[in-house]
């Protein structure tokens, strides 16, 4: 198996080894000499300028952008390196915010690094940044554990062992749910969203968070200038989570920033939000009601860059649309792509990740 | 001119004290810049190195002037007292 990447490259962060301003056409990543091998890929998430790769035995790899101590490493690197003081614990999920990262491991251990000036990490407001990842100690009040994290652009929502949602970062725009009296002054670096419970899958926005909760019930807050909460663009934003969408078998929740994405068990993709680059894949009257992609059936995985999505369906074909000037969907131009469009077809792809301006798969 | 990608508050900007220059994420992984000088002249535009998005930055000219004004004053009434010490 061999792992390709595309997309923006003006960090290094496709682990091509270089800097570009851009790979409009997939590349092969060569791993040679590397212990990271492409068919034990569990997760790939990226950040602005920053790559992180999860394997099948807890080990966590990056590349990219350093500066704000992202990547956990003493310098950048355009190769993808593992990240040696996480190796003591075998990690089971990772996520990249801008410039920042975050990883849980399997007994519910958060670590955390990079930018903190908006306390995204979790960590306290005296922090700015760090390049060591920091183990996130909240008191059992607030959780016992984690079990999943998703980082935005200035904010992180992580799931608790309890399914319940603490959040962190900025709250400036609602995208912590904390109510309409939040002010990000008054508050501790990490809290509680009151009242959430069950919540199984999150995803975190530029200025917004969407959630799911057991029952198949969607609910977002946050940003609302293009409709990515679900509600008419004239409601300029909610501080409260609000009910989106709701439908039985949902599976998991994906934003990007400015829209928002469900995906189902039996592999259907609804959505809503901004579609002036085609983030929705299809055309649409109304952006804000979630709609099904009508092209795109069986669906086994799905993922969401800042403006353009990935989805590969059961027979191994991949799908790219939305924003393209880097080549971030992989079609060899810079064209947007209005609606799911199939990339690397001449492989059975294993599975494939969008970051913020960058794209991975795992290709047999 | 073409679309704006978005209209961002000043106050969302994060300011290079270094460059005075005024920095905001692009979706593209750089951050769309202004710098002080531009703002002061009225210049309401600010754009992504890498890419050709553009985003608009929502500020009072006025305002902008006059905050600047109000801290150049400090730094030279700071500056005066080193003297005077």
């Amino acid at each position: 198996m061999s792992l390709y990447c595309w997309g923006a490259n003006s960090y290094g962060q496709l682990g091509l080894g270089y800097k570009s301003e851009e790979e409009i056409a997939p590349k092969k990543i060569s791993l040679d000499g590397s212990d990271l091998k492409a068919d034990e890929i569990v997760s790939i998430a990226g950040g602005a300028g920053h790559t992180l790769i999860l394997n099948n035995k807890g080990q966590v790899y990056c590349c990219g952008w350093n500066k704000m101590g992202q990547l956990a490493l003493s310098d950048d690197t355009a190769l993808f390196t593992q990240i040696e003081i996480l190796k003591g614990y075998k990690i089971v999920h990772i996520s990249c915010g801008w410039d920042f990262s975050a990883a849980i491991s399997e007994c519910g251990k958060q670590f955390v690094w990079g930018n903190n000036s908006f306390t995204q990490l979790g960590l306290s407001k005296s922090i700015t940044c760090t390049g060591i990842p920091s183990r996130l100690q909240v008191s059992l009040k607030l959780a016992a554990g984690f079990k999943r994290v998703s980082c935005g652009l200035r904010h992180s929502a992580i799931i608790t062992k309890d399914n319940e949602l603490l959040v962190a970062g900025t709250g400036k725009k609602g995208q912590l749910g904390l109510g309409d009296n939040y002010d990000d002054n008054n508050y501790l670096s990490i809290s509680k969203v009151p009242n959430l419970f069950d919540v199984i899958s999150v995803a975190s926005g530029e200025n917004h968070t969407v959630c799911l909760k057991e029952g198949g019930i969607v609910l977002t807050w946050g940003e609302n200038k293009f409709g990515q909460l679900g509600l008419d663009p004239t409601v300029e934003s909610s501080f409260v989570p609000v009910e989106a969408f709701s439908g039985e078998k949902l599976k998991e929740v994906h934003a990007g920033w400015t829209h928002t994405a469900v995906l189902t068990e039996n592999g259907e993709i609804y959505n809503w939000g901004r579609n002036c680059y085609g983030q929705l894949g299809s055309r649409r009257d109304v952006t804000h009601k979630p709609e099904k992609i009508p092209s795109l059936n069986e669906v086994t995985h799905f993922s969401v860059g800042s403006e353009h999505s990935m989805a590969l369906t059961k027979d191994g074909k991949l799908f790219a649309w939305g924003w393209n000037e880097h080549g971030s969907c992989g079609t060899g131009d810079k064209k947007d792509v209005l609606k799911p469009t199939q990339i690397l077809c001449n492989f059975n792809v294993k599975i494939a990740f969008a970051c913020t301006g960058s794209s991975f798969a795992v290709v047999e | 001119m073409s679309v704006f990608h978005d209209e961002i508050e000043i106050e969302d900007f994060e300011f290079d004290e270094e460059e005075e220059i005024y920095y905001y994420p692009c979706p593209c992984g750089d951050r769309f810049q202004i710098s002080k000088e531009e703002l002061l002249a009225g210049e309401e535009i600010a754009t992504c190195p890498s890419c050709s998005l553009i985003v608009k930055v929502i500020y009072d000219l006025d305002e902008f002037i006059a905050k600047q004004e109000e801290i150049d004053n400090i730094s030279d009434n700071l500056k005066k007292l080193e003297v005077a010490e």
